[in-house]
């Protein structure tokens, strides 16, 4: 009971952290992508907050960001390019723990250059990429791991290849290198950093979402409504009341079932399930930058190591196949070693083509021989490799790489490509060319081209050799190993406290922990700010909206935020929102809180806007207006009032725009204290 | 981590490239298929004689200067990387202890007043990515920690990099201090990351050698374990580019010192009397010598700084050239680094010039050190796994072959013992290990280097060690033959062509900053025409630029200077006290009767930038800083209620005068805080005095005091 207690709490299967670590860095790369397009408005002296400016405003804050030191957009390109270049390898799992700081670094820099960008999607993201850094990540769905794993065994034949020994937790956890445990507190930080976001969350929350029009006021905020949530809104009130207590009930009950200590593989898939619901729902229907993709791949975190069990070396019966590939091949054996290595459920039995008499296949009493299918000839496997199914089918060329690839975890995603009609005939093009040239591939990766030495089949299956001598860990490691245990889980308890008290003083919580400087500015400084509080206490109940009232020097209006005439009504403007990034940036330009920040933001608007490039002649912009309006959103089934639209002017340049022109008030063409400085 | 291209022995990678920048330059040789008498030339054939021959002569030459210039020895890079390392970690700690001052929100030029108004287009460091002090202590730790990693050869190639990132980083971000030495820094670390300097005598070719050498037995250990990547030579371009620049550097040094003051040889004696640069050494022998000493002395450098071009350049007689290179630039530049405070610049010379070490150097040290050294036998208990380690490890470390290794007869009482072969001599315990390092290179030191290290507990140690050699052994998890396999993979043809194409992207970056670094020199030194001077493109400028790899060379030239000074601040506390909060004491005022300001190189360059008209815009930060000076001492009452900062300044004391003149205070900088007034019983603030240029300074206006300029004409009509 006390192991099952430890794995539950203390544990998280490597298998799930590999999926995780794959998706995580698929939705970094997303969010690097994302903000690539605003690398100048957002991360470059000519857009809306310049390095020195957003130092200067800081006024010794603790936020850092490696970004500071880049100031040109071309400087900051660059710096995406590395980041970019960071996340993939994280994403591939290359020298995973290295890039895995890396990345976390790189997503502490792009938060804290700009943190009127940042959201609770940061946060999130970033305490789960802290708190998974202390666990190993990398040991599964890895190229670290096929590395390890081609390089602890050399199967030279078919035997080799399909013996799969799997050796024991004990056995793996005894040879991992010091740090490496996937024991740790760590694990446990991430399970209740998991649900101490939805706990929070759904503490927060009343009013509308009590009464179940949450989703429905929500999805009528522009700001951050995507185009699939604008369509959502239109659907019935009902249904939209039981999706919110269905989020709702999400909430609660993630945490609910991660605490449960029994029926774990339950519990923890209902969790999975919950969560992914929930993330999806928010990720569908709004634009909240990182939180809700975060929150779908922490789902992948709560996936139990039975549920693991039960795919790992569990084929699927219609997925099984026997691949037939050339024996004397050396580069065709290296790409069956690592098709073996990446086949979790033992989907493949391999077969080299010097006999093709009968065909391999697996059962429930592992590896036998059946009569080989019609299609199965001496010559066909000459030219190609060969894929055999179930039913007898067999298929060559590009069709088995197909075949192959959709019988890896995930292959499905990619193996459609090969089969797309047409196309399936240019690979098939690329398969003969590269076919042909097998043998001198082989030569050149330094693979054996032909006459691999090859055991008899009857031999034991080369590398099948248990623990040796060799693989004993030294007392002086384990001593190592313990000592680097010891600091890593200080560090994630000291992180882990962090967290909890800076959670407890952001949101509006029961109950307040101590929070001692230091303690805040362990939580300060990578941006785990723990503001969870999306949607919450309630969706706004008005819908807000920035609008540029600017002129050009040809005397057009214009609104260089969407290049389109200014329109100071909210409802007209429905689907123009600008994205999760101008939206949280806009919004704070409202907020009092920030009124430093804008100066920067008029300098950049008086030059040009995400639609309006820096114009010139006629284009040029010589004056603005800045509004916030903001219009009540009617009670659902109720139509919007035009006539209940406010409009704050937040600030003016130079002439002002052309809508908002007072005859009293026209301000000269260039203000004389600038053309003096000149 | 980062795994290294490297960590794969050429030997194994059939031929590494060499030099292929220089190759692609000149084809392939042609083959020996001249024509047959019997078949009748074409009538373009003798055209095609004179091409093939003038391509055939190009080829040579390119050869000729490949095999003079382009080739290093893996020592020689691993000798540049120890010393340079070295000096880059004390370098580093050098600013560390200004962090405060110059590179924190709390000192003179906040990060984000620099990246408003930085002091040069391209100007890009880490560093401004750091505000407060604790933060730039972080930075500082990181980098100290990437220099040492380099310097001790732990994925070297990753650490030269990032320690490239460090030294030009500090660079700019205080552009204001930098001097010719700051440039030096950058071009010896940025070369470093082009050479092999991870090859010998780092923690990366131990563990290299470690992992693919097991010896399993004492004839294995005899049999000395030599691979192609630690010994094959090391052809690039990066290695002319790296003794080219050398010799540059003093070239320009000399072409440009044209003044008449170093042709009278009146610049030593300048130089030893500028208070804001000496040293305490300097002072006194300024005091000592004589003038007429100086004038040999100046003459002397400029002799010397000639003489090394052609040293450093010398194709021919490198055993003595190279040599004389070495020591001339030692003695130069120690004499330069002891009398005075200019940074970084003397000692990353004396580091520079290791580049310089060629086999023939090596040669002599190792014939020296072999006859120094005497021959041992080790005879190790053959029972012991410990003891067998240390066998692997002596063997490593014997390059000159020295060591002979014996296994004992049985079980052994000792660990290890050494004999000497001569004399039969049977050395055991801490003898034995003396005598052991005194057969090793360098061992001879390093032995006491040891016992001082180990507070001379080091018998002891070895003693504990032989006692419980066994346990010791199993807690090393040590075995005979060592666990595990030899990590010996050859290089498959495909990494090798890989290997190949970054070769040549290597070189072709090399050929790019060098025709890029040709032209700065070009562009920069005052000694070329401005006639021939290029207009450099924005991407040259940009390529040296953001790291600050200049080429203008030119230490006290045309002439020294003559004029001394300083700044200094008469500032006003609340409680009314004058202070210069620089010093934290009474202001001076007066610097004609200094003897050495005391100020470090960060220091003095500040002040004598930050007087530059050029700079006037970085002392807003500075008023800044003393605004908010009351916070660093953490006394209310220091706040500061008034300043004036002055340049201070004075004539250096004409030849065979040791007085300076014509002290004056040039304001700066002026503050007043709005609306206050001195409480009763204080003196009224003084009068703000006006802010002035000092640029320049008006030597007519007052002449020197005595050495009548008609002397002056005579030495000098003398000398021409």
């Amino acid at each position: 009971m006390g192991k099952a207690l430890r794995d539950h709490y203390l544990r998280i299967d490597p298998r799930s952290l590999g999926l995780f670590r794959l998706g995580m860095g698929l939705v970094l790369i997303y969010d690097l992508l994302r903000r690539f397009r605003y690398i100048k408005e957002f991360y470059s002296n000519d857009g809306v907050l310049p390095n020195h400016n957003h130092l200067f405003n800081l006024h010794g804050a603790q936020v850092w960001s490696l970004l500071h030191a880049f100031s040109t957009e071309g400087e900051s390109t660059f710096a995406f390019l590395l980041i970019f270049v960071a996340y993939l390898l994280f994403a591939l799992g290359f020298q995973t723990r290295f890039f895995h700081a890396v990345s976390l670094v790189a997503l502490v820099s792009l938060t804290g250059r700009n943190i009127l960008l940042e959201n609770a999607g940061n946060y999130a993201a970033i305490a789960l990429l802290a708190f998974t850094f202390f666990l190993p990540c990398g040991s599964r769905f890895s190229l670290d791991a096929i590395r390890a794993a081609l390089a602890a065994r050399d199967e030279k034949t078919a035997a080799a290849l399909n013996d799969r020994p799997v050796s024991p937790d004990d056995e793996l956890d005894a040879q991992r290198l010091p740090g490496w445990t996937p024991t740790s507190l760590a694990a446990f930080a991430v399970l209740a950093q998991v649900a101490i976001i939805y706990l929070a969350t759904a503490a927060q929350q009343k009013g509308a979402w009590r009464d179940g029009t949450a989703l429905y006021y929500g999805l009528n905020v522009e700001r951050w409504v995507s185009r699939e949530g604008a369509f959502v809104r239109h659907l019935s009130p009902a249904i939209l009341a039981i999706w919110t207590r269905l989020l709702y009930l999400a909430e609660w009950g993630i945490p609910a079932l991660l605490v449960v200590p029994v029926g774990f593989r339950y519990t923890r898939t209902g969790a999975a399930i919950l969560s992914a619901f929930y993330a999806l729902t928010l990720g569908i229907l709004f634009s909240f930058g990182l939180y809700a993709w975060t929150l779908l791949v922490a789902s992948l975190l709560l996936l139990p190591k039975e549920m693991w069990a039960g795919l790992e070396g569990v084929p699927s019966a219609s997925r099984l196949r026997t691949v037939i590939y050339d024996a004397d091949c050396g580069v065709c054996l290296w790409l069956s070693r690592v098709a073996k290595h990446a086949d979790l459920r033992h989907h493949l039995t391999f077969q080299g083509n010097d006999d093709v008499s009968e065909l391999l296949v697996t059962g429930k009493q592992g590896v036998y021989r059946v009569p080989a299918p019609t299609g199965l000839t001496p010559t066909v496997v000459l030219d190609s490799v060969v894929v055999a199914d179930g039913e007898g089918h067999t298929f060559t060329k590009s069709r088995a790489v197909s075949e192959v690839i959709g019988a890896l975890p995930l292959g499905w995603a990619v193996a459609w490509i090969f089969r797309v009609p047409g196309l399936s005939s240019l690979w098939d093009v690329l398969y003969d060319a590269v076919a042909r040239r097998r043998q001198n591939i082989s030569v050149l990766m330094g693979k054996e081209a032909c006459g691999i030495t090859a055991p008899h089949e009857t031999d034991a299956p080369a590398g099948a050799q248990g623990p040796k001598a060799d693989d004993e860990v030294a007392p002086a490691i384990r001593t190592a190993r313990i000592g680097t245990a010891f600091v890593r889980e200080l560090a994630v308890g000291v992180v882990f406290a962090a967290m909890l008290a800076q959670t407890s003083v952001a949101n509006e919580l029961p109950y307040k922990l101590a929070q001692p400087k230091w303690l805040a500015s362990v939580a300060a400084w990578p941006r785990m700010m723990a503001k969870w509080d999306v949607l919450t206490p309630e969706p706004p109940k008005d819908d807000e909206l920035f609008v540029i009232d600017g002129q050009t020097k040809g005397g057009r209006s214009i609104d260089t935020l969407t290049g389109k005439d200014p329109v100071l009504d909210p409802g007209a403007m429905r689907g123009a929102g600008l994205g999760q990034l101008w939206g949280d940036y806009l919004t704070r330009m409202h907020e009092k809180e920030w009124v430093d920040f804008q100066r920067a933001f008029r300098d950049y608007l008086a030059k040009s806007g995400p639609a309006w490039d820096e114009k010139t002649g006629d284009d040029q912009i010589t004056g603005l207006d800045a509004y916030w309006l903001k219009q009540p959103i009617p009670a659902p089934g109720a139509e919007r009032d035009p006539a209940a639209v406010t409009k704050e002017k937040m600030f003016t340049h130079s002439r002002g725009g052309k809508s908002g022109v007072n005859a009293e008030k026209i301000m000269p063409l260039v203000r004389p204290d600038l053309n003096l400085k000149r | 981590m980062v795994s290294d291209p490297d960590d794969v022995a050429p030997g194994e990678r059939g031929s590494e490239p060499s030099a292929p920048a220089l190759e692609a330059a000149s084809p392939e040789a042609p083959s020996a298929d001249e024509p047959s008498p019997e078949v009748p030339l074409p009538a373009a054939a003798p055209a095609a004689a004179v091409k093939k021959k003038r391509s055939e002569r190009l080829r040579e030459t390119l050869l000729w200067i490949r095999d003079h210039y382009c080739v290093m020895e893996p020592r020689t890079a691993g000798i540049y990387r120890l010393v340079v390392g070295f000096l880059c970690v004390a370098d580093m700690l050098r600013h560390w202890s200004e962090a405060r001052w110059f590179y924190s929100n709390e000192g003179v030029l906040t990060n984000h007043y620099h990246l408003w108004r930085p002091s040069s287009g391209y100007n890009f460091s880490v560093f401004h990515a750091f505000s407060s002090l604790g933060e730039v202590h972080v930075i500082f730790a990181f980098f100290v920690l990437c220099h040492f990693f380099f310097m001790i050869g732990w994925h070297t190639k990753l650490f030269s990099i990032l320690s490239f990132v460090a030294v030009t980083s500090v660079d700019n971000r205080l552009v204001m201090v930098e001097n010719g030495g700051y440039v030096v820094v950058n071009l010896v670390v940025a070369y470093a990351m082009f050479l092999p300097t991870g090859k010998r005598f780092s923690v990366d070719a131990w563990l290299r050698s470690w992992r693919e050498r097991k010896e399993g037995n004492v004839a294995e250990l005899n049999d000395r374990y030599r691979p192609d990547w630690a010994y094959k030579p090391y052809t690039s371009l990066a290695v002319l580019l790296v003794v080219l620049n050398l010799a540059v550097v003093y070239f320009f040094n000399v072409v440009n010192k044209s003044g008449n003051l170093w042709r009278t040889g009146q610049t030593v004696h300048y130089v030893l009397h500028l208070n804001r640069m000496v040293t305490g050494l300097a002072v006194f022998l300024r005091d000592l010598l004589p003038y007429w000493t100086t004038r040999p002395m100046t003459w002397a450098v400029l002799c010397t700084e000639a003489l090394l071009v052609g040293w450093i350049l010398s194709p021919y007689a490198k055993r003595i050239t190279r040599a004389a290179a070495m020591i001339g630039i030692l003695l130069l530049h120690t004499s330069f680094g002891v009398m005075m405070r200019l940074g970084p610049f003397a000692w990353f010379m004396i580091g520079w010039s290791m580049c310089l070490i060629s086999p023939e150097q090596w040669q002599i040290a190792e014939s020296w050190y072999r006859r120094k050294a005497a021959p041992r036998v080790v005879v190790y208990d053959r029972t012991s796994p410990l003891a067998f380690a240390i066998c692997r490890a002596l063997s490593r470390l014997d390059c000159l072959e020295l060591l002979r290794f014996e296994e004992s007869e049985g079980d052994s009482p000792e660990l290890l013992t050494a004999r000497d072969e001569a004399s039969g001599t049977v050395f055991t315990g801490l003898a034995a290990f003396h005598e052991i390092c005194r057969a090793l290179p360098g061992g001879r030191w390093g032995y006491w280097i040891l016992r001082v290290l180990t507070l001379g507990l080091l018998g002891a140690l070895l003693s504990f060690a032989s006692r419980r050699r066994a346990a010791l052994a199993r807690f090393f998890g040590l075995a005979i033959p060592p666990r595990g396999r030899e990590a010996v993979s050859p290089w498959s043809p495909l990494r090798s062509k890989i290997w190949t194409g970054s070769v040549y992207l290597r070189e072709t970056l090399l050929v790019w900053v060098a025709i890029c670094s040709v032209l700065q020199a070009i562009a920069e030194n005052k000694a070329v025409p401005t006639r021939i001077k290029p207009k450099m493109p924005a991407v040259m400028t940009a390529t040296l630029t953001y790291p600050r790899m200049f080429q203008g060379w030119g230490m006290f030239a045309p002439n020294p200077i003559t004029d001394d000074g300083s700044v200094s601040i008469d500032a006003v506390t609340l409680e009314g006290r004058h202070v210069d909060p620089f010093t934290g004491q009474a202001p001076d005022l007066d610097i004609s009767d200094a003897r050495g300001l005391g100020l470090g190189q960060i220091r003095q360059d500040y002040f004598n930038r930050i007087r530059l008209d050029r700079n006037k815009v970085f002392r807003q930060p500075l008023q800044d800083y003393l605004r908010n000076w009351h916070k660093e001492t953490g006394r209310p009452e220091d706040e500061l209620v008034a300043f004036d900062v002055y340049w201070v300044r004075a004539m250096c004391p004409p030849p065979g005068q040791t007085h300076a003149y014509k002290n004056e205070k040039i304001a700066l900088l002026t503050y007043r805080k709005p609306g206050y007034r001195p409480p009763p019983g204080q003196p009224p603030l003084p009068p703000e005095p006006k802010v002035e240029s000092a640029d320049t300074i008006d030597n007519k206006a007052t002449p020197a005091p005595s050495m009548p300029l008609e002397a002056v004409q005579k030495v000098l009509n003398l000398l021409q």
